[in-house]
């Protein structure tokens, strides 16, 4: 390949990556309204899915706009690590193509997200780490409820859109 | 993998899901706090804080945690819906801009209750630590 377009293809990239992390940022901070109901979990499916390990990457650049809209903290490294490893495991499972199984996996998902959170306060207190990952259960409950019906219902549409604008980027 | 086979998976693994959901409510459920002891009670009340120390033992009827601390007017509090949100103690205020709040540790360990869920109990040390980040 021509050294030129390699280049090209860089940037593109680049620019893809930071898009991405932007339409995460922005679809969280739209949805913040409503406690727990996100989209962020299924458009990184969709991303992984489509953009590869290019996914995880935005899934940084999500994590640090967030940290500087609100603040670093434990949660921060939490987020650091769990956004980048969900994007890696879609993209493990990307021959999925029933957005009935992608609904079960988000749901699971979000059931497990604050567990995930406990796991992070355990070396600092077990019974905190405890106590934190029991008082958010209802919290987790409406956030696998809500990635379930969300992927089970936007998935599909969301994808079919991804593609076509990618399509038109690319052209 | 077939579409079908990939069906069969999602609705097993929404029973699933369904059935944890269960268990972890019956969880929440039946992980209530503990009963108050009636009576009088002797504990140690500590605020550490920067560069002050403050350690106080006090006999006490009160049987949470959070209404003995107003009574002695030992802390000041925001009302939420989760009850009493620590905002000083003993005059020393939390900044919230610098990320600071009030810990609550109980003979040592971070409690594991709001001062409005922590049962008193006779020989105990309540600890409020300023503390940064979060």
């Amino acid at each position: 390949m021509v050294k030129k377009e390699r280049e090209k293809l860089r940037a593109e990239r680049i620019a893809r990556t930071a898009l991405m992390g932007a339409v995460l940022f922005v679809s969280q901070a739209a949805l913040a309204f409503l406690p727990n109901i996100e989209i962020v979990t299924l458009l990184i499916v969709i991303f992984a899915r489509r953009f590869g390990r290019e996914a995880a990457a935005a899934c940084f650049v999500y994590v640090c706009l967030t940290a500087l809209s609100s603040g670093f903290g434990v949660w921060w490294a939490v987020y650091l690590v769990i956004w980048p490893a969900f994007s890696l495991l879609a993209y493990a499972l990307r021959r999925i193509d029933s957005w009935a199984l992608w609904a079960v996996i988000n749901g699971a998902f979000g059931l497990f997200f604050g567990a995930f959170f406990a796991l992070a306060y355990l070396p600092y207190s077990r019974s905190f780490a405890l106590s934190y990952w029991i008082s958010g259960i209802p919290w987790d409950i409406t956030h696998c409820i809500g990635n379930f019906f969300v992927a089970l219902l936007l998935g599909r549409p969301l994808d079919a859109g991804v593609k076509r604008i990618s399509n038109l980027i690319e052209r | 993998m077939t579409k079908k086979k990939q069906l069969i998976i999602a609705a097993v693994g929404a029973a699933v899901l369904t059935a944890l959901c269960a268990v972890l409510i019956i969880i929440v459920f039946t992980s209530g706090k503990s009963e108050p002891e009636k009576g009088g009670k002797e504990i140690t009340i500590e605020i550490v804080a920067k560069d002050s120390n403050f350690s106080e033992k006090y006999d006490t009827d009160e049987e949470y945690l959070g209404d003995f601390l107003e009574n002695e007017k030992l802390i000041g509090f925001d009302t939420t819906e989760y009850g009493r949100f620590i905002t000083s103690a003993n005059g020393i205020e939390a900044d919230a801009n610098a990320q600071e709040w009030w810990a609550v540790y109980v003979n040592g360990e971070m409690a594991v209750t709001g001062v409005d869920q922590t049962v008193i109990e006779d020989g105990s040390v309540y600890r409020l630590e300023l503390t940064v980040g979060w």
